[in-house]
């Protein structure tokens, strides 16, 4: 039973629209013939019955002249009349004292009275029934007639029955089974609608497709059910596609106005560079001249004109060094980062002898980069653990860690940041010590762009010397070799 | 006519062959009864008045009438039989007329209306009569003359013509 409803349950639309139509008609056919066959053997037989009391009357009536008047022929003649009854089996005209006046037998059948009754009596037999009746005349009984008819008649009927609503079942399934196609379309057409929409919708994505409408039953209502959810899905869909469409406006314009702006900047910091040697040039002219002229005032002046010229020649190559690293990329090629901290260290070879900076460097492997980006991430790194040193002469300790990234730290016994600043030092022209300590603001800005151009990251963290302790992750695929020195 | 009398006699004598069979006259007697209940009779002239059945003119019968019509009643009609030598000063509702009336005819004549006339013999029907019994096969049979039925006023069952031998 449950495995007959799970089958039933996964059944197609059409299949249990079928079974349904097919299992009603044959309890309705089932039904109705078996109440017609009870009911007409049930009042078949009371009719019968009533029909053989009338038809033994009739005869009784016929007979009582015979009966009477001892004519054997007559009452034959009477009995014979009852041949046109094929299931009556026989019939007796008897007179009072039992014996036998006259009788009639269908042919056929074993010729044996009926029994007789002083009483009407109506006596069913198995498969018969047997009426026996006296023959009066003038309230004087003359005789009996018995007449035994069989009951073939009703199990005829039963079976004319019983076929006809097999016939009518055969019939009505066949007809209900084509006439249900077209019902079974009527029904399901909307199921299958619905499903191709549903299917269509969720395979193209294309929201403005609407499922048609054919019945305006609960079909109908999910339909609109399912029509009215697609037009919002729809207009959601529209609504973030025009976001969408906005942000990459809003994202192209941004880029149109960074580029726009770092153009600027390399630009300006590009032709800045040749007034700026000018000034720095012939201020130093102006330096030599003025000490021979010993005007001390004129001499303050010349000098700061120099320093600042100075700072400005600084400004604007740290300017454009981070102008640049927006420009175009240089092809990468391998480089040994050894070699690069190298180049970084005799940059700032002056100011390391100067502050008696001691640099301890770790084995750093050989990665896919531009040199030039890597000396400046790493000589910027260095030099501002020289510009912001403790009272301590500098001990700094370059750091190299392989993980799924490729971890470098820079780490110093400085003076070190504060944790709230961690973050702004990052920020391009900001800067936490004011003209005390001459700088850009750009030195931390242009490695954080440097890393972030090769998609990795930067932050600081503070060394337990009370120094800081700067680490760039870059990622692992620019990795060549562990390193160049051990290789070779 | 003896020599019918003499195949009459002759029939009987068959008739009685059988041991327990019934004598022609049980049966005559018989028949006779059943005659009255195939009429319609009219109604009685008083409620106690008896249904009369007359043997005219000899008695063939014997005991077999007296026994048979012993407490028979047509409706409320006591049964009676009864012997005349003649019809005249008489009322009767059945006549019956033996062989052996030599008068049968002249009586037939001069009958009164509604009475039924049951004699024995052919002739007796071209006499007049209206039920006749007649021999046949060694059995008792009757032959019905219709327009004396009709003529006499008496009102016959038609299921009586059924099992008549004959009906003129």
């Amino acid at each position: 039973m449950t495995l007959l409803r799970g089958l039933f349950r996964d059944w197609p639309i059409k299949r249990k629209l079928l079974a349904v139509i097919l299992a009603t008609t044959t309890v309705a056919v089932g039904l109705a013939a078996a109440g017609i066959l009870w009911t007409d053997s049930f009042f078949y037989r009371r009719l019968l019955e009533r029909d053989l009391a009338a038809l033994s009357e009739i005869i009784a009536e016929n007979s009582a002249a015979p009966l009477a008047f001892e004519d054997a022929k007559a009452a034959s003649e009477t009995l014979a009349a009852l041949r046109a009854r094929e299931h009556l089996v026989g019939a007796c005209i008897y007179r009072n004292d039992s014996s036998v006046l006259a009788r009639y037998f269908r042919s056929g059948t074993r010729a044996v009275c009926p029994p007789r009754r002083e009483e009407l009596a109506v006596m069913p037999t198995a498969g018969a029934i047997t009426i026996s009746r006296p023959i009066t005349l003038r309230g004087k009984r003359l005789g009996t007639l018995s007449i035994e008819y069989d009951l073939g008649e009703v199990t005829e009927r039963r079976t004319l029955y019983g076929t006809t609503v097999l016939a009518i079942l055969a019939l009505s399934s066949i007809l209900a089974a084509l006439a249900s196609a077209r019902l079974r379309d009527k029904v399901a057409e909307p199921v299958f609608r619905l499903v191709d929409t549903a299917g269509a919708v969720s395979r193209t994505r294309d929201y403005s497709i609407r499922a048609e409408r054919l019945t305006g039953d609960e079909m109908g209502v999910l339909v609109d059910a399912f029509n009215d959810m697609l037009s919002r899905v729809q207009s959601r869909d529209e609504e973030l596609q025009r976001l969408l469409l906005d942000r990459e406006e809003a994202n192209r314009q941004l880029l149109r106005l960074n580029e726009d702006l770092e153009r600027f900047a390399f630009v300006a910091s590009h032709d800045l560079q040749e007034p700026i040697r000018m000034i720095t040039v012939y201020t130093q002219l102006l330096q030599k001249r003025a000490l021979l002229d010993q005007t001390p005032e004129t001499a303050g002046f010349v000098h700061n004109i120099v320093g600042g010229a100075r700072r400005m020649r600084e400004l604007v190559d740290d300017l454009r060094a981070y102008a640049e690293l927006g420009a175009p990329n240089e092809p990468d090629v391998s480089i040994d980062l050894n070699l690069a901290l190298e180049k970084a260290r005799d940059n700032l070879a002056l100011s390391i002898r100067s502050s008696g900076a001691e640099i301890r460097m770790a084995d750093l492997p050989q990665v896919r980069a531009y040199e030039g980006h890597m000396v400046a991430l790493l000589q910027n790194l260095i030099g501002n653990a020289i510009k912001y040193r403790g009272p301590a002469a500098p001990t700094i300790t370059v750091g190299y860690r392989e993980a799924e990234e490729l971890v470098f730290s820079v780490e110093d016994n400085g003076i070190g940041i504060a944790p709230e600043f961690r973050e702004q030092v990052f920020v391009p022209f900001k800067r936490l010590h004011g003209p005390t300590i001459p700088g850009s603001g750009l030195g931390l800005s242009i490695c954080k762009r440097v890393v972030e151009r090769y998609g990795g990251r930067i932050w600081v963290d503070g060394a337990e010397s009370g120094g800081s302790i700067f680490r760039f992750a870059l990622p692992l695929e620019m990795l060549v070799s562990r390193s160049e020195k051990k290789a070779v | 006519m003896p020599f019918r009398r003499y195949i009459t006699v002759l029939a009987l004598a068959a008739l009685l062959g059988g041991a327990d069979a019934p004598s022609e006259y049980d049966v005559k007697a018989a028949f006779l009864l059943n005659f009255t209940r195939f009429v319609e009779w009219a109604a009685a002239p008083s409620p106690d008045a008896s249904l009369s059945v007359c043997v005219i003119g000899g008695d063939p019968f014997g005991q077999a009438l007296d026994q048979t019509l012993a407490g028979e009643v047509i409706g409320n009609r006591r049964i009676t039989p009864r012997r005349l030598r003649s019809l005249e000063g008489a009322s009767c509702d059945v006549a019956y007329f033996p062989h052996a009336n030599r008068d049968t005819a002249r009586s037939l004549a001069a009958m009164p209306p509604r009475v039924l006339t049951v004699g024995e013999g052919e002739e007796f029907l071209r006499d007049g009569g209206m039920i006749a019994f007649v021999m046949e096969n060694r059995r008792v049979r009757f032959d019905i003359n219709m327009a004396a039925v009709r003529q006499g006023g008496v009102r016959l069952s038609s299921r009586l013509l059924q099992v008549a031998r004959m009906v003129k």
